[in-house]
């Protein structure tokens, strides 16, 4: 019971939140639900660990709620434009009952999640849920590395609230969870595009093979993905000058980063992103404030609960001669390029996109205020791979395990940031109009 | 047009490998850690328990990675076991979990006296306490 009340109090505050923005419907509804799951975790995170009061947590999120309908007036979009192509409308909601199935069949065939999912998070939840008040235990270095104790707490907190609500272990919850980040993480695709291309753009996220072979094996990179997709959405559709616009993409990014450790780098090159593009202090606060309540958690928790990071004994004396080394930077360049082409995992996606960087780049141009943006993506895998290089494993396995998760975590904000630069400026323009969004003020 | 190629074979794909390809070549899986299950009572009253093994731990972040036969099988009985911690660096522990890969070896180091066995759920898995 009190689960389900928490659940209905991180709504309002996520809805009540969100109104101050002016967003497209499906981006407005999406990002309602990555909030209500973010704040559902983060309350039982603050609640347990801290040892307050539910009540007193809740109440401080319903004071929020009130308090933010009554200091200003909402900015809903008035009415959802017409659907201009009814065939690829068709064409995207009959694969997604195709990948929804596709999902559903390997969580029921798996459902203890893939190895990441029951050595790492789903090993977590249970430990919170089992524990009780001794959940200390789950933080304990004496835990084999691999199960990373550091790692943030948002899904499995998420799981935990599940398992409460229904009052038992049960794999159905952390199947739930999947199934609703990989819906989100296309919803938000489908938002944040232009109106006009919004169902290509989500028929090239749900065909991606590597969104239904993740999300099925319940790892942590498709929620990472869906909150990092819904910060890069909410600056894409932003009006140029809209603070409250970039208070939401603060947050979510900041939920990208209590979700798992490579979230912080996301979050931090969006924040750049932010500061090159706006070049004043009132944007970057606005961009902060968004991020502070769950950016004071996940310090919070690396302080006083996770033990320290597995990477950080590593000394820069023996990373960077690995990091220099030519024969691990001959490995890495020839598995990038192979993966470029494995149809299993990413169809011919990569081989899309990889065309579109050389031709299509040349007939399109970014719109102004997504410059330093669009260039968060090829930021972020460039970090990825000297952490590759440097860190002390085979290089070859760590690149097999990890490069996909790595690659769908940026995937939506890649997609989005694709479409937005192939829709003309004028596209983008009336788009906005239709959805009453840069007319408003 | 080349994107409608490209989501086609996408959406190709996840059809025939999850709904045609698995369901014809994978068995169901069983719940993961399902072989450790029977300990679970008995070792719920204890935070933490030693663990030997035939196989090694990759214990050192900063070592290169190998041995994940020996990983995976301690996140397997960790996982079916949490929260007792199954401290792997432990050996002074009064219970032990045996987490063997071949039967033969942990009946080696049963008949060597320095054990009396709790409960034996499976062939190479042992709860074991020290004598």
């Amino acid at each position: 019971m009190n689960a389900m009340l928490d659940c209905v109090v991180s709504a309002a505050i996520s809805w009540a939140l969100l109104r101050f923005v002016v967003l497209p419907p499906v981006l407005r509804w999406t990002l309602c639900v990555l909030g209500t799951l973010a704040v559902w975790s983060a309350s039982w995170t603050v609640a347990t660990l801290w040892d307050l009061a539910p009540w007193a947590v809740d109440t401080a999120l319903l004071l929020v709620a009130i308090a933010s309908k009554a200091l200003a007036s909402s900015r809903n979009a008035k009415r959802e434009p017409q659907d201009s192509d009814r065939v690829e409308k068709l064409a995207f909601f009959a694969i997604c009952v195709i990948a929804t199935s596709a999902l559903i069949e390997h969580l029921m065939r798996y459902p203890d999640g893939g190895n990441d999912a029951f050595i790492i998070w789903n090993l977590r939840a249970r430990w919170l849920f089992r524990a009780a008040d001794q959940f200390k235990t789950a933080f304990s270095p004496e835990i084999l590395f691999w199960a990373h104790p550091d790692y943030p707490l948002l899904l499995p907190a998420l799981v935990v609230r599940g398992f409460t609500a229904i009052g038992r272990e049960t794999a159905a919850v952390p199947g739930v969870v999947a199934v609703l980040f990989a819906a989100c993480s296309v919803a938000v695709v489908v938002g944040g595009a232009p109106h006009r291309r919004r169902w290509l753009a989500g028929l090239a996220m749900v065909t991606t093979p590597a969104l239904v072979m993740l999300a099925a094996t319940e790892q942590a990179d498709v929620p990472l993905a869906a909150f990092l997709g819904a910060s890069v959405a909410v600056l894409i559709v932003r009006q140029p000058g809209d603070l409250r616009a970039l208070v939401a993409a603060g947050a979510f990014a900041s939920m990208a980063a209590w979700t798992k450790n490579e979230g912080s780098l996301h979050f931090l090159l969006i924040a750049a992103a932010v500061v090159l593009q706006e070049r004043r202090l009132k944007p970057l606060l606005a961009f902060v404030a968004g991020a502070l309540p769950f950016l004071a958690l996940l310090i919070a928790f690396k302080l006083s609960y996770a033990p320290a990071n597995d990477l950080l004994g590593m000394t820069v004396a023996s990373a960077l001669p690995r990091a220099l080394s030519p024969e691990r930077w001959w490995t890495l360049l020839t598995l990038s390029l192979r993966r470029l082409i494995l149809l299993q995992v990413w169809g011919l996606h990569f081989v899309a996109l990889l065309v579109f960087l050389i031709i299509g780049r040349r007939y399109s141009r970014m719109p102004p205020h997504l410059t330093f943006l669009s260039y968060v993506p090829a930021a972020a895998m460039f970090v990825h791979a000297a952490i590759l290089l440097g860190q002390p494993h085979d290089l070859t396995f760590m690149f097999k395990v990890t490069i996909d998760r790595l690659l769908i975590e940026l995937w939506p904000a890649i997609i989005l940031l694709v479409f937005a630069r192939i829709s003309s400026p004028s596209e983008l323009v009336a788009s906005s109009h239709q959805h009453g969004y840069w007319t408003k003020l | 047009m080349l994107l409608a190629v490209v989501c086609a074979v996408g959406a190709i794909r996840v059809a025939f490998f999850h709904l045609i390809y698995e369901p014809m070549t994978n068995a169901r899986g069983e719940h993961i850690g399902r072989e450790f299950e029977p300990l679970r009572p008995l070792v719920a009253g204890h935070p933490r328990i030693s663990y030997i093994s035939d196989e090694a731990l990759d214990a050192d972040p900063l070592a290169p990675r190998g041995s994940d036969t020996g990983d995976m099988m301690y996140a397997r009985a960790q996982y079916a076991l949490a929260p007792t911690i199954i401290a792997h660096g432990d050996r002074t522990l009064p219970l032990v979990l045996a987490n063997f890969r071949t039967a033969e070896r942990l009946e080696r180091v049963i008949e060597s006296g320095a054990f009396t066995v709790v409960n034996r759920p499976a062939a190479n898995i042992a709860l074991l306490r020290r004598r």
